[in-house]
């Protein structure tokens, strides 16, 4: 009973603060600030300066504004719910966090990696609702374009995290776990065979994750010369700050699956003290967000039908092709 | 730990963030409310700097549907299309007797109608 009442205290800590809520809004704050810097420097601009230590407090100076700005509601629109929508993918990319080994209590089980999957969906169909609950022609054009979009990505993206958890599972029993296969993955990387796939797979989930990040050249749903914010466009105040928020906790997560199944999470330092293992998680998370915003910088948008066509012909079939061999290895 | 267990404590997770995001939402709009003046432009429909009517600003349903096969997987069938309708009479038959003996062998290989 005693033991029942402190796990349930534990989730509820962990829910909150550590690694849920607080933690992940800091983190999200330094996302931004970090991703907004080094765009800006890779176009010889300053970016953030003013706000902060070299401008470190932006972002959250841009959340308070937009927190407390008027909430307009256009014509027709829906006043609540699309913020409820935006609460539950935050709820959903959060509950995420405690399948991964940062949080202390892990909860983890066989075959979680479904769940796993089922809650990573959640903010892409809550965005694309979002431009369907407005009767903006740019929402519905913008939504209209995500959806198009999220059959490639989505497939491609769980493909590709799907390959070190197969891997894992197989080889070192990891029992399709998401938080036993982030343990583990770092092994797969011992093993000459394994390197070309998780190769593989590590390229193919960074391109289908900045497409499931909307950057370039993926930005098509909300392309700002085309249809102004696309599914957004009809959003101020609170729930506009609740799409950026989602945006950089969808970074932030997603970096930290990738860092964790692909990149070794902690390894080297497996059986190394704890302030190591938290700065070597901290510098490949950094890597990571570096590598996307590079991305980013280098590239043009792509067309709609050239997005698909490269997600299909190429990013598809090779994640496809390294967990088919993953599977049969 | 079982997966039921995983799904309860996620959902448990997502169910106390979804809370609290949302209360913080209804308290924004209530703080907001109390000094922000109320806003009579945006509540009108703009596109391309005009306004515009309800009904034209909203996209009929089926472009939901309909959108990635006329714009995603045309070159797949746009060929075909070309070679069916040539205005030959005798082509347009070719293609729909094809068409009629895939379906027939289909439905030969899973087991005809009568099961």
């Amino acid at each position: 009973m005693v033991n029942g009442i402190s796990e349930t205290l534990m989730l509820i800590g962990e829910t909150l603060i550590y690694p849920g809520a607080v933690f992940s809004f800091v983190v999200a704050i330094f996302t931004q600030w970090f991703r907004r810097k080094a765009y800006a420097r890779m176009q010889n601009r300053m970016g953030p300066t003013y706000t902060g230590l070299a401008g470190t407090l932006q972002p959250f100076a841009d959340y308070v504004k937009l927190f407390f700005k008027e909430d307009i509601v256009v014509i027709r629109g829906y006043a609540k719910l699309p913020a409820f929508l935006l609460a539950l993918a935050i709820g959903a990319l959060m509950a995420i966090l405690l399948m991964l080994p940062i949080s202390p209590y892990s909860v983890y089980a066989p075959y979680d990696i479904i769940v796993a999957a089922y809650l990573l969906i959640w903010p892409t169909l809550t965005l694309a609702a979002l431009g369907f609950l407005t009767p903006s022609p740019y929402g519905a054009l913008g939504s209209s374009r995500l959806l198009t979009l999220t059959i490639a990505y989505e497939v491609a993206f769980l493909i590709s995290i799907l390959t070190p958890v197969v891997l894992a599972s197989r080889i070192l029993g990891a029992q399709y776990s998401l938080y036993l296969s982030s343990i583990y993955s770092w092994l797969l990387w011992t093993n000459p065979v394994l390197v070309p796939l998780m190769v593989i797979s590590l390229l193919t989930a960074l391109i289908s994750l900045q497409c499931k990040l909307l950057e370039k050249p993926f930005d098509i749903p909300e392309a700002e010369q085309e249809i102004v914010a696309g599914p957004f466009t009809e959003y101020s105040g609170p729930k506009l700050a609740f799409i950026i928020f989602i945006h950089d906790i969808e970074q932030y997560v997603n970096s930290l699956i990738i860092v964790f199944l692909f990149l070794g999470g902690v390894a080297p330092f497996v059986e190394g003290p704890l302030w190591a293992q938290i700065l070597i998680v901290a510098i490949k998370y950094i890597i990571v967000v570096l590598v996307l915003t590079w991305i980013k910088a280098m590239v043009a948008r792509f067309r709609v039908d050239q997005a698909i066509k490269m997600l299909w012909k190429y990013i598809v079939p090779l994640s496809l092709f390294a967990l088919i061999v993953s599977t049969v290895i | 730990m079982s997966l039921l267990m995983v799904v309860l404590e996620t959902a448990v997770s997502m169910f106390i963030i979804t809370l609290l995001a949302y209360g913080l939402y209804l308290y924004s709009i209530k703080v907001t409310k109390s000094f922000a003046k109320e806003s009579k432009e945006k509540p009108l429909i703009y596109a391309c700097g005009e306004h515009i009517t309800e009904k034209e600003a909203l996209l009929a349903d089926r472009h939901l549907f309909t959108t990635i096969w006329n714009e995603v997987f045309k070159p797949l069938y746009d060929s075909l299309r070309g070679k069916i309708h040539t205005g030959i009479l005798n082509d347009w038959f070719f293609w729909m007797f094809l068409a009629l003996i895939i379906a027939y062998t289909i439905i030969i290989i899973l087991g005809g109608v009568g099961g």
